[in-house]
């Protein structure tokens, strides 16, 4: 059914319900203007008297603030409170920023339109570290929350700060550590609600070291700036805190941020010592009464060092791999072994009804696969009243039938039985991603008896190549790590075609990053300011080297500040896009004959 | 054209130029606020006061742009204000028993063309569909299939991300085409 159906229903029915002919605004609209004109004078004389109340009102709130100031300046306590004053956000005096160039061309790929290829499953491989820690030795089982904390705490080098019980509708997500850093950011999923798919809440905890103020993910980071008439002081236990509701976000087509508490975001930031915390909670719209100001204070207040761990039951709605499904169901289910890229297996659920499974991939549920015993499908019922194109297709030498439809949400779907079973692979087009009919017929080909999971923990550097392999790049590595850097992680851009490479410093805090891409994207020098660019050679190729950063000023623009701790180099080398960014405490003490040496030194 | 004419004669303070734009607009801003409120005279006031915010910020409206867009974006806006004050937003528990069987087959992530085909709906079931929505939601029905927004244009209008719109649209569609379907048969 499409649009235009959608439409005519819809117009059909609200004219049954109102007939246009019975709709006659004109002589109320009129009354009202005309009502309008003679209130604006009384308006007026109510306006200045409301002024009057105004400037009384400001001059009162002056007095009172010089009166506290006083207090504050001059009392013995005044004066510790006032030496105490701690200050976490990064406040700006006003509820917009200019966003820069650079930072805005990431912001227009999204509509775009593309073919995602297929990557091999990838199963982490378990690092010697992770196997020595009892009870994590298998990949899988590392993937526990229990395993990841207890190498996030050895890396690290001290104890994180958790929950004391993880509560039961809650879903661990992910724990991510940065060493250089020195932060864990632990991701849960919380608030769940099946409107369709499922709807939740997201909640990050970031714990680090350190003056949070001076972090560089709150020191130049435009949307955790906070305007500052939004923070509230607060306290949790002891301990001195910031509370804002609302964040800065972009309007589409606008090149400015705007603050907003549409989205009901919450941030709650504190220190003790010398270790800080934050939390960040995005709640679930589609719910009423999830955590807000004083509920968030209250579970940070009960978080501890030592949790306790409990053996939780299996959730037939969210089974984290396909042996729980396999458990749950008595099904010998079958898992691709071929996926679209950035889709990994996201979690499993059982119908006990229907006894079936369905194992459903990506971040926003775009590809699911139902199994279930029972009588080969009918292929024969038509579906062309359905809008669905369909033909018989073969996979693997069985018949298997194939249906797409090209509407404003494109889907496709692929109907097989094999050996007892009968599957459905549906898939749903979001935000232009698009896999053909070959591709779905690929992954329904490819699926195996296999024990895939989800993954809580960054990328390993031997996935890289199955990156390289779809995404047809042949990526440049370093033979040798340089001293001082190791590999923490790697994604694929598809938009652009690039694979980014990211090292972090292990002498001072700083980020390199690599990005090598098949595409122009992701190379614009010129929303750099002129001055700023310099031409350096890399081998015998022309380069380009830039020192320095937009920053947020406090007025909400963006500015370039040549002092500020990044440089970059770009460059073209073997058919590549090159670039190379090197940000943080290390960008201020490296050159750029070690930038020069860094791109060179790449085969 | 006749639009771009209306304009300029506000612009010049001749009230007869509204009159032209409310003869145009009137129903289909009604009916687009039935759609979001439920209440024919509700829908009646906001398009009423929306014709008068018309004339009120006939000098923030750019000429060069088509006159709808901006003029339902005041109504959809208007009345998404409203549906907050109201917190009229039905839950599956709320509807009647033969809607809220339907509502939950609905929110089944995946289709069932073979079950599809022996579904027998009627057009009431639409609306009801489109009432178990949350009122943003709604609205956004109404922006994408009633006023033929683009996503891009809803997404500015409803002042949310595109992302935040296709993904409301996503599971919006989901339930309407799988009842445009079955009504269909």
């Amino acid at each position: 059914m499409n649009k235009k159906n959608i439409q005519s229903i819809l117009k059909d029915e609200m004219e049954k319900e109102i007939p246009s002919s019975q709709v006659r605004l004109w002589p109320a609209v009129k009354a009202s203007l005309v009502a309008g004109k003679k209130k604006s004078n009384k308006q007026e004389e109510k306006k200045n008297t409301t002024k009057l109340r105004r400037i009384l009102r400001a001059a009162f709130a002056i007095l009172i603030t010089i009166v506290l100031l006083t207090l504050a300046f001059v009392t013995p306590q005044g004066r510790a409170w006032a030496q105490e004053v701690v200050r976490f956000f990064m406040r700006i005096n006003s509820t917009t920023i200019q966003l820069s160039d650079e930072q805005l061309k990431w912001m227009n790929a999204i509509d775009e339109k593309i073919d995602l290829p297929l990557v091999p499953v990838f199963i982490p491989t378990v690092s010697p570290e992770m196997a020595a820690i009892s009870g994590c030795e298998t990949p899988q089982k590392s993937q526990a929350y229990r395993c990841q904390v207890a190498l996030a705490e050895s890396k690290l080098g001290f104890d994180l700060k958790e929950l004391p019980e993880k509560p039961n509708d809650w879903e661990f997500k992910s724990l991510y550590v940065n060493t250089d850093l020195k932060i864990a950011v632990m991701s849960y999923d919380l608030d769940f609600k099946d409107i369709g798919f499922n709807s939740y809440s997201s909640l990050r905890f970031t714990q680090g070291v350190g003056d949070f103020s001076n972090t560089s993910w709150n020191e130049n980071n435009p949307w955790g700036a906070v305007p500052a008439d939004k923070v509230e002081s607060v306290f949790v236990g002891a301990y001195k805190g910031e509370y804002v509701k609302g964040r800065f976000g972009l309007r589409p087509g606008n090149n400015v941020l705007t603050w907003s508490e549409e989205f009901k975001d919450q941030r709650l930031v504190w220190s003790e010592g010398m270790r800080w915390y934050l939390i960040e909670f995005s709640p679930n719209l589609n719910i009423t009464g999830t955590m807000g100001k004083d509920q968030l204070i209250h579970l940070v207040e009960s978080l501890v060092s030592s949790p306790i761990e409990k053996n939780e039951p299996l959730n037939p709605d969210r089974m984290l791999s396909i042996s729980e499904a396999e458990k749950i169901s008595g099904l010998d289910l079958k898992a691709p072994t071929l996926l679209p890229m950035d889709m990994d297996f996201s979690y499993a659920r059982y119908f006990p009804d229907e006894q079936q499974v369905r194992l459903i991939y990506g971040s926003n549920e775009d590809l699911i696969i139902r199994e279930w015993k029972g009588d080969p499908i009918n292929f024969k019922k038509p579906l062309g009243a359905y809008e669905f194109t369909c033909e018989t297709v073969n996979t693997s030498g069985d018949d298997a039938y194939y249906c797409s439809r090209e509407t404003a949400t494109p889907s496709s779907f692929l109907w097989w039985h094999k050996d007892g079973l009968n599957y459905q692979m549906y898939y749903d087009q979001l935000l232009g991603w698009q896999i053909d009919k070959e591709k779905m017929i690929s992954i329904a080909e490819s699926m195996q008896d296999m024990d895939d999971f989800r993954k809580k923990s960054e990328r390993d550097y031997e996935q890289i190549v199955l990156y390289e392999q779809a995404l047809e790049i042949d990526a440049k590595k370093f033979l040798e790590v340089p001293t001082g850097w190791i590999f923490t992680n790697f994604w694929g851009d598809i938009y652009a075609q690039c694979i980014d490479l990211i090292y972090s410093s292990t002498v001072e805090q700083g980020t390199l990053s690599i990005n090598q891409c098949k595409t122009d994207k992701r190379s614009d020098t010129s929303v750099f300011p002129f001055g700023s660019i310099q031409r350096v050679k890399v081998e015998n190729t022309k380069g380009y080297y830039i020192v320095g950063d937009f920053i947020t000023t406090e007025d909400g623009k963006q500015v370039w500040d040549p002092t500020a701790p990044r440089k970059q180099l770009y460059w073209q080398e073997d058919g590549l896009w090159m670039h190379l960014s090197l940000s943080g405490d290390k960008a201020l003490v490296s050159s750029k004959d070690e930038l020069v040496l860094y791109a060179e030194i790449l085969k | 054209m006749e639009d771009r004419i209306a304009i300029t004669r506000i612009k010049q303070g001749d009230l007869n130029g509204l009159e032209t734009l409310v003869d145009q607009y009137q129903a289909r801003a009604v009916h687009a606020v039935y759609l979001i409120l439920y209440d024919r005279a509700l829908a009646e006031d906001v398009a009423q006061s929306a014709f008068v915010k018309v004339v009120e910020r006939i000098h923030q409206f750019d000429e060069e742009h088509p006159f709808a867009p901006w003029f339902f974006r005041i109504v959809v806006n208007d009345a998404l204000k409203i549906a907050a004050s109201q917190k009229r937003n039905l839950s599956l528990d709320d509807l009647d028993e033969p809607t809220a069987q339907l509502a939950e087959w609905l929110t089944d992530p995946g289709l069932k063309p073979e079950q599809l085909l022996e579904q027998k709906q009627t057009r009431e079931n639409i609306l009801n569909a489109i009432r178990s929505l949350p009122p943003e939601q709604r609205a956004v029905i109404v922006m994408r299939y009633y006023l033929e927004m683009s996503e891009a244009d809803m997404s500015t209008k409803m002042e949310r991300p595109l992302s935040t719109i296709k993904w409301w649209l996503r599971d919006a569609r989901k339930r309407l085409y799988n009842l445009m379907n079955s009504q269909g048969r």
